[in-house]
This record gives C-alpha cells, structure tokens and sequence, in this order.
C-alpha cells in the first residue's frame, strides 16, 4: 500500500504529550484510543476518525461516557483517570490495572492485573536490593556487600542506614537522606530493573517483546501476497526503530548507576534527569504491550485473522512522535505514516456494543508481556 | 485455572523454552523411530503435542518416499465420517494400501536407487518454507508412478475380473476410486506445485487478485496443455482454501473448458466439492459428544453451521445436503439446549455467590466467574443465529431469565448491604461483590441495566459504617 509523501504529517505530535498516552479501553471503538491534556491542562481524547479518513476525532475526557456506549469496565476506568487527574503512561497504566481489579473486565483480567501489581512490588525490591548493593560496593570500595536476605530482614533498614554513615558523611548528609535517595532512585529505575537481575523488568520485556515483533511480524511480510505484507513491513520497522530508541534510553537511565556517588553527591540535579530518560522510556514503549500481544494472538489463528490483525496494528501504531527523535537517522521515515479505521467496531445503526469484540479486546487484556 | 489447566499451560510455556535445534532433533527423532520403535499411534500422539511448536519453528520433516509421493494430493486428505467415497477428496486411510500398491508396481531397483539418493540428500535448513527435496525427486516419483497407475487403472477398466481383483487387493471399492484420484493429482503433479507457489501458506483466505487471476491461467494452460484431466486442479485449490465459495465466480467464467469429467464443467466441479465437504462437516456435527464439547466449541459450530448454510443458500446449494443440514440442525438445537442452557442458570448462580477473589476459595470462585462467563459468551454467541437452528426462543428466554436473576440478585445484594448485612466483611469486599454482579448483568442484560446497578451499588457501599 502507498500513501503519498508526506500524506497526513501536518497533523502528527510533535511531542510525546501531544501524542498522549494509548488506553486499554475494552469497547472496541475506543480500544488504545489515546489521552492527553489540553492547553488549559485538561483531559481529552484522541480517538481515529470513523470513516475512514485521515485525522482524529479530540473528545474531552469527561464527555467520554456521554459520547460513546461504553463498558462498565470502561466507565470505571474513565472515572479512574479523571480522578486522579494524570495522563502519564505510569499513571494511566494504574488506573488500568486498579480498574481491572475490580473484575469489570472479566475475572481472567482481574487475576493478570492483581499478578501485574504483585510483579510490580517484587520488582521494585529487586531491584532497590541490587541499586543498594551496586552503589555501596562502589562507594565503599568493596568493602561492603550485601545479601538479598540481609536487605529483606526485620531491622534490615536501620542496619544500613548505621552503614551508610560514614559514606553520608563524605557526600555532607546524613545516613538517613543517603538511604532515602537510594530508596528513591530504586523506585525510579524499578520499571527497568538494572544488570545482572535474576529477571527482566516489565519495561525491558516490552523492548525484547518489540524486538521480537519486529522479527517476526517482519518475517510474516516475506509470506505474504496481500496489502498487509506493506503494512506490516511497515509495523516491522517502526518496531524495530522504537527498540532501539527504547534500549538507549534504558543504557541512558543506568548509566548513573555505574557512579553512584557523582549521583548521590549531585542528587537535586542527577535525578530529574535520571527520571527524565525513565518517562521518555515509558513514552517509547506506551502502547505497544496490546500490539505485541494482539500479534502474538493473530499468529496462531489463519491469514484472514493475520491480515485483520496487521491492519488493527497499523492504525493504533505508536510513532514516535518528530521532535522526540529528532536526531535519530530514519526519524523521518518512521513519521510517513497514516491512520485509517478499517472495520467497523459497532452496530453502525444502533451505536450498541458487539460483545463478541468486546470479548476480543478484553482477551488480550487478560494477558501480560 | 484448574490445576490441570495450569499443567498444560506450564507443559506449553516449557515447549517453547526448547531451542529450535532441539524441536528439530525430537521431531527427526520421533519420525524415524515411526515405524522401528514407536507405535505410529504413538508417534503421530507426540508430533501432535509438539505441533504447536513446530508450526512456528518448522523443523525440517523425515523425507520418505511416501511422503513425496503424497505430496500433490495431501490436500485432498481428509478423514471421512463413513466408508462412501468424498468426490475430490482421498481418505487418509486409502493412503497405506495404495502405497503399498505403487511400491509392488514400481521398478524396484529404481526405487532402491531413489532411496538411496534421498537419504543422502541434505535435509534444508530450520525455518525452511518448503523443502526442495520433495519437487528434485518428486519429478521422478511422480511421473513413474502416475504412468505405472494409469497402466493398472485402465486395465481394470477394461477388465472386471482384474476390477475385483484391485478392489480386494486394496481393501475396498473406495480405496480404489481414492487411487484413482491420487493418479489424476500425480498427472498434474507438475502445474500443481507451481500453482502452490501462489496459493501458498495454506489454507488461503481471501483470494487476492493476483491469485484468482493464476488459477485462472493455470487452468487454461492446462486445459491447452491437453495433460490429465484438469478438474483435479479445481480439486487442488479448493481443498487449500478456507472458503472455496470463492471460487464459484472465478470458475464459473471457465465454463467452456473441460474438467475431464464428461457433463461437467469448471463451476459445477466446485460445487460437487463444497457439497462434499458441507455433508462431511454436517455428518461431523451429527457424531458430536455435547458432553466432550465446552461452550465456546458448541457456539463456534452453530455459528460454522449457520455460515456454511448460509453460503449454499446463497448459491443454490441447500437442496444436495439438505437432509444431513436438517440432521446437524436438529442436532445443533439439542446440543444448544443440553450443553448450554440446561444449567446455565446454577453456573451463573454459583458465579454470584462465589466469595470475591483473594478470600477463602479463591480458586473456586475464580473458576466459577470464568466458566460462567464462558457460558455467556457462548449464549450471546449463538443468540446471534440462533434462529437459523429453530433455537430463537429457547436463547432469547434462557437470556431473559438470566437478565432477571443477575438483576435480582443485584438489587438482593444492595438490599443486604443497606440492610447492614456485609458489614463485618467490610466495604471493598462489598464493593467487590457489586462490581460481580454488575459484570454479569451487563453480560446478560446489557450496559444500561449494569450501569443503574453499579451506581445504586456503590452509593449503598458508601454509606456502610466505616
């Protein structure tokens, strides 16, 4: 399929907050529909043009319910962002998983959000555990280690906060303020996790999940005759661009855990800046865990299933918006892209939801990269 | 999950943990041992618990003699419902008789010789998407064992004695017409795999331009070429599509051209194919065990049904397949209202009552909630067609009870809560229990009666003490 050079950029983001962040909506219509805030910091939603042309449809977010025939899942969810006022990708994937907690989505999403949140805090330990031990073997030389289940015991905070006292000292602070930047900057680095961990963290295994769609949605291309083949060849690159984009923001975000102390001594300047690589990956990576999953789905179903699939992905395709990658070679190529609604996604007379895709939305909820 | 649900999940996670090398080495392995030291029953039961895998990682397969052999027809394979012979179609259970046939009429030297050269021929590498050895030594294969078929079938054309005397050798009247066949395919062996190329991976869907537009020239190639008879390429490519209506508009136009079949022509070829195939699918939903099916199977049959209906209605097919199509109605209407109706009403009971996620039971009330939905889903599924199966009333009144019971049980569980009922068990998991029935009622009633249940619910949470 081509589209004409250049056809539709006018009206790409040039920023990631412009582009906003995908919503695991589960009425088909709105399903990775995308929030973001207005000029005057309000909520509102982009959501592809119906007919098939060219260009969204910009909805205030509290309007939503009114406009669209939603799920109850969907009305909670929509509730659970305006509450908490944030279009951030973390922020809005809380809501997603607090909101399937509560089992509106069926109890199979229910059980993988709770997993989700579990996996989360496991995480986070993990890898404060391995923040912890990396920056005081280095601050101190080697002369201290630590062992997870010294980190996990009962008393183990005090223990280290008296260990951390003479370090403290050396950047001018105290053990206490040392200990709690390390907490902090654990939190910080937790979606990623750091080297050498037992297991990957959630936003590493969306880039090793978008790496793999790349190969294989790429190797699917070579075997097909139809339109899709271009649009796929298409989702390929624009998968295989963002994990890279993605993996050097991860080596940009851990690369202070090699110097802790220029870190922890400049702290009120190392970490917005930390933090900073850390929401742009979340930005990178938002949006693709339905993709890789809705792809992982159609590869075991049949070509019609495939193709159908290769279009869906096409129009949600998160690109990564001009500015954002500016300097990168073949930015320029992975703008050229177009939006186009392809199937119907309700009764187009009566606007009533089709449960059976509604089931389909919500299978791929249920499961996790 | 139950806990064997969750074995399988684990026994599929692991077998995607093997390295593709590996799946190739265990598939070689298994396919040689076929016939020394496993069963072939045992054999084909562990390629099937790996075919999952090797569907992704396509490991290069055992290359036998019979397996080139098979290659032009093995999409005609199918397992029939009864011992009549399918037109266009082979049974799979013809094909060990009938090899065994073309190996006693084959020079035997030249066999020994093909063998040879076969197994020294270099297996392609993982991934590969067609193996080349199968055309390199097929061309031989085929050709001389088309040839040496046609002797034989002729002959027994000519000769009843000879007939009989075939038809007790193989096993059966329909083996030999299933032989005959196999020869008709092997005479095309040659147009048939170019044609592959374009109707390749298997099974197509949609047809895209391109593609109707090589059928069609190979077909009036063929019929140019004056080789074999062309119908057994009509055979070919509907037996390698999902949806072999789609040939009906492109064949039709071929009319003039012969299919080698006196009477018929290119379209009406089709159409013997699709009724073949509809009445096998008919006589398969006639044989199921409602009690070995779970919902969404039943739903996915009634809903094939109803398409494939719908298709022979639309082209005048019904009346070929109509006493089958009343059989599998008639059965369908009986397994809609045993496996899916009777009971459903307890399923979404035990839903409702089941303790929320997390508390005691949990696996119990986990288990309830999806098979309960499952079912839904499965009724609003055939809801859809159920009309097409006489089942109409009998789906819209299972769902109407079911509105009623989730609306109220819903309004018995704000009554509860406002009569201070959960209060010991606190308010989220009283708002727990809300948000249960409001998924159920909106699965079986809709978004609006769901929408005024949540709303009443979560106030009555609201004010509950503490």
């Amino acid at each position: 399929m081509n589209f004409p050079k250049g056809a539709g950029q006018q009206f790409q983001p040039a920023r990631f907050e412009e582009r906003g962040t995908a919503v695991a909506f589960t009425t088909p219509a709105l399903s990775q529909a995308r929030i973001r805030k207005d000029d005057r910091d309000n909520l509102e939603l982009t959501v592809s043009a119906f007919s098939g042309v060219k260009g969204n449809y910009v909805i205030r977010w509290k309007d939503v319910p009114e406009i669209f025939s939603l799920t109850m899942h969907d009305r909670a969810l929509q509730e659970a962002i305006l509450k908490h006022g944030s279009c951030l990708p973390p922020d809005v994937r809380r809501a997603t998983l607090e909101t399937a907690k509560t089992g509106l989505a069926g109890p199979e999403s229910q059980r993988s959000a709770q997993e989700a949140l579990a996996e989360e805090e496991e995480e986070l330990l993990l890898t404060r555990f391995f923040l912890f031990r990396q920056a005081l073997e280095k601050m101190a030389a080697g002369a201290m280690t630590m062992k997870m289940a010294e980190f996990t015991a009962p008393g183990s905070r005090e223990r280290i906060k008296s260990a951390l006292g003479e370090i403290a000292q050396r950047f001018g602070t105290s053990a206490n303020e040392l200990y709690n930047r390390l907490e902090r900057w654990g939190e910080v680095l937790a979606p990623l996790g750091l080297g050498g961990m037992p297991k990957e963290c959630r936003l590493r295994r969306m880039v090793t999940g978008m790496s793999e769609l790349a190969d294989n949605i790429g190797a699917w291309a070579e075997t097909d005759k139809s339109e899709a083949a271009g649009l796929a060849r298409a989702i390929s690159r624009i998968a295989y661009f963002s994990a890279e984009f993605a993996r050097d923001l991860i080596a940009a975000a851990l690369r202070p855990a090699d110097y802790p102390d220029r870190v922890l001594a400049n702290w009120e300047k190392a970490l917005p800046n930390i933090q900073k690589d850390v929401e742009r990956l979340w930005w990178t990576v938002d949006g693709w865990e339905f993709i890789v999953l809705l792809w992982r789905d159609a590869e075991d179903r049949d070509r019609d299933a495939q193709r159908e699939a290769v279009t869906e992905i096409y129009r949600i395709l998160p690109i990564i918006p001009e500015k954002e990658a500016a300097n990168r070679p073949n930015a320029q190529g992975m703008q050229e892209n177009s939006r186009m609604q392809v199937r119907a996604l309700e009764g187009w007379n009566t606007g009533a939801l089709d449960s059976e895709m509604v089931r389909r939305v919500e299978s791929v909820k249920r499961r996790r990269v | 999950m139950t806990d064997l649900a969750a074995e399988l999940r684990d026994i599929e996670r692991k077998l995607f943990e093997i390295p593709d090398e590996k799946v190739a080495q265990l598939t070689l392995l298994i396919e040689r041992s076929r016939a020394v030291v496993l069963s072939a029953a045992m054999a084909d039961a562990a390629l099937g618990a790996l075919r999952p895998r090797l569907v992704k990682t396509r490991p290069p397969r055992h290359l036998t003699l019979q397996r080139i052999f098979c290659h032009p027809f093995e999409d005609l394979l199918i397992l029939p419902e009864d011992n009549e012979k399918q037109f266009g179609r082979i049974a799979r259970s013809s094909l060990a008789p009938c090899w065994d046939f073309v190996l006693q009429c084959l020079d035997q030297a030249a066999v020994k010789e093909l063998e040879a050269s076969l197994r020294q021929s270099p297996a392609p590498a993982l991934g590969t998407e067609a193996d080349p050895r199968i055309p390199r030594f097929g061309a031989t294969l085929w050709s001389i064992a088309a040839r040496c078929l046609r002797e034989q079938t002729s002959r027994a054309d000519t000769d009843p004695a000879y007939r009989a005397e075939l038809v007790a050798k193989l096993g059966g009247e329909t083996v030999l017409l299933d032989l005959v066949d196999m020869m008709g395919m092997l005479e095309l062996a040659g147009p048939l795999e170019e044609l592959r190329t374009q109707l390749s991976p298997k099974p197509v869907g949609k047809l895209l331009d391109e593609q109707i537009e090589a059928i069609r020239d190979a077909y009036v190639a063929l019929c140019g070429s004056g080789a074999g008879l062309p119908g057994y390429m009509i055979a070919f490519t509907a037996a390698r599509m999902t949806n072999p209506f789609q040939l009906l508009p492109v064949f039709d136009t071929l009319n003039d051209l012969p299919t080698g079949i006196a009477g018929l022509t290119p379209g009406q070829y089709v159409r013997r194919m699709i009724s073949g195939d509809s009445k096998r699918f008919f006589k398969t939903i006639g044989r199921s065990d409602p009690a070995k099916m779970d919902d969404g199977n039943i739903a996915g049959m009634v809903d094939d049904f109803v398409r494939m209906i719908g298709r022979l209605k639309a082209d005048g097919m019904a009346d070929g397949p109509q006493p089958e199509m009343d059989a599998a109605g008639a059965k369908l209407r009986q397994m809609v209202r045993a496996g899916m109706l009777d009971g459903a009403d307890s399923k979404i009971a035990a839903a409702l009552a089941a303790p929320a996620e997390g508390s005691a039971g949990g696996q119990a009330s986990y288990d309830a909630k999806v098979e309960a939905e499952n079912r839904i889903y499965a009724i609003q599924k055939v809801a859809r067609v159920a009309g097409e199966i006489g089942a109409e009333k009998d789906v819209g009144d299972a769902l109407k009870s079911l509105a009623q019971q989730a609306e109220q049980r819903g309004a018995a569980l704000i009554a509860d809560i406002k009569a201070g009922k959960l209060n010991a068990q606190g308010r989220e998991a009283a708002k727990q229990q809300v948000y249960g029935a409001v998924r159920l009622l909106e699965l079986v009633g809709g978004a609006n009666a769901a929408s005024r249940l949540m709303r009443d619910g979560l106030a009555a949470v609201e004010k509950m003490p503490g």
